[in-house]
């Protein structure tokens, strides 16, 4: 029984994401009591509640954009509630995010904004880079929009720029805020024909 | 020296007082404005700090500096010409009446080129620089941290400070000298232009009688003090946006206010003079 104990307890460790008694409160209230979860590897977990039930705070308090006033949070066995940056960024780089709105940089294009990981973390030629980028981006539909700025696209289709860009380093695991069924639906299809 | 050291200390002080102002909190009302006042400090001091860790370490964004290079100097640059071309006019007109009544009609040009290198020119470079620019970064840095493109960056394990903070404040304070020169040429020029409507003078004379006794110890030292405006500017701006992650964050962005390169060169003036 002990070894059993031990065994579900290291491999609980190495889970993509194990939150643990987390506590998160602004100012004087607190928005998260005692959460617990756990994601194993190849899982799809749905955080469903109303607007203002802080799902957007627990998937950011997951990549360590927001400290916890308590609890644990493990990716991958790694402790990041009190990372500090640099270790923090190593787990962001295999951490796909994509925001409610996308998040798009205004002031690049939707090329540049799904290449502005790959540049700065991979050791790439211009061509090479160039040609993940068109890859990612056909995948989502939006090979024919790069070079359009996310002012001239519609929320929709930032979301899809959004999504390829989080794709891109989505190595332990991607989160996604608020994705909408129609274009994923549409996604499976495309890749699928 | 002394000066120095006394406001280095000041500073640092205000950055170990922030630790303990959540403490402070609990006491009266009455301390609330003073904890807010050694808090603003505090997160300054700390903001300070990410900036310079930052700018010297490694990878450098050199493509997004050379960006902002051009956002904040070139596009400055007609605004920058014409508030010195009106200050040469303005200067020239006002100071010739009263040069005339005590027969120093002569020194004119003498007067203009001075008041426009010693003074003027850095300080309505940096006024102008501190409306346009620092507004301009302040509006897009809080537009961006409204929109989660902050986050999206920390997200990207990019560090915001160096894309965004470093490569601002760096272009701040390379370009504020560069536009001074053209405050300074305008103003000059303009100056020249003012003074030959009312009494007709050759540019050639009016340049000769104005540099006659410019030294480099007259012209270096003003342009380059607005590198320190620059760094001001940039600082401000940013931070207004962009508070330590540790600390609560900021309200709405706040335009820079313009007399930080006022009252940072009132108080080298009292540095030199003590």
């Amino acid at each position: 029984m002990p070894n059993e104990n031990a065994n579900t307890a290291s491999e609980k460790h190495t889970l993509p994401v194990l939150v643990q008694s987390l506590r998160k409160s602004f100012g004087e209230q607190t928005v998260l009591n005692d959460i617990n979860l756990d994601v194993a590897q190849g899982e799809t977990l749905s955080v469903l509640g109303r607007s203002g039930t802080v799902k957007s705070v627990l998937l950011k308090l997951t990549i360590g954009l927001h400290r916890p006033d308590s609890g644990s949070i493990r990716v991958h066995g790694e402790e990041i509630t009190n990372l500090p940056l640099k270790p923090l960024n190593e787990v962001r780089k295999k951490v796909g995010f994509l925001f409610q709105q996308a998040a798009l940089y205004d002031s690049l294009t939707v090329e540049e904004n799904v290449a502005f990981p790959l540049r700065r973390h991979c050791r790439m030629s211009d061509d090479q880079r160039s040609k993940r980028v068109r890859e990612l981006l056909a995948n989502v539909g939006m090979d024919q929009d790069a070079h359009k700025m996310p002012s001239e696209i519609s929320g929709g289709m930032q979301k899809r720029v959004g999504l390829a860009r989080a794709s891109l380093s989505s190595q332990t695991f991607c989160s996604l805020m608020n994705p909408r069924p129609a274009w994923i639906r549409s996604r499976r299809r495309r890749s699928t024909t | 020296m002394t000066v120095h050291f006394a406001l280095f200390m000041f500073v640092f002080a205000m950055a170990y007082s922030t630790t303990s102002a959540h403490r402070a909190r609990d006491f009266s009302s009455t301390t609330g404005p003073v904890v807010k006042f050694f808090e603003w400090f505090g997160n300054l001091s700390m903001f300070c700090g990410r900036l310079v860790r930052a700018a010297f370490t490694p990878p450098y964004e050199v493509r997004e500096f050379v960006h902002q290079f051009d956002e904040l100097g070139s596009k400055s640059l007609p605004l920058v010409a014409l508030a010195g071309a009106a200050t040469g006019v303005v200067l020239t007109l006002s100071t010739r009446d009263s040069l005339i009544r005590f027969g120093a009609k002569s020194f004119l040009p003498a007067v203009v080129v001075f008041s426009i290198i010693k003074e003027s020119g850095p300080i309505i470079t940096a006024l102008v620089v501190s409306g346009r620019a620092a507004a301009g970064i302040g509006a897009e840095l809080g537009a961006m941290k409204v929109t989660e493109q902050i986050d999206a960056m920390d997200a990207s394990a990019v560090n915001p400070y160096k894309f965004l903070v470093a490569t601002r404040v760096l272009a701040c304070m390379l370009m504020l000298p560069l536009l001074t020169l053209v405050t300074d040429f305008f103003g000059i020029v303009m100056g020249w232009v003012a003074n030959t409507a009312a009494e007709p003078i050759s540019l050639r004379l009016f340049i000769h009688d104005g540099f006659k006794d410019v030294t480099f110890n007259d012209f270096l030292p003003p342009t380059l003090k607005t590198i320190v405006f620059g760094l001001l500017i940039g600082i401000i701006s940013c931070f207004q946006c962009m508070p330590p992650a540790v600390l609560k964050a900021s309200s709405a962005p706040q335009p820079v206010p313009w007399y930080w390169p006022l009252s940072s060169s009132f108080w080298r003036m009292c540095c030199l003079f003590t």
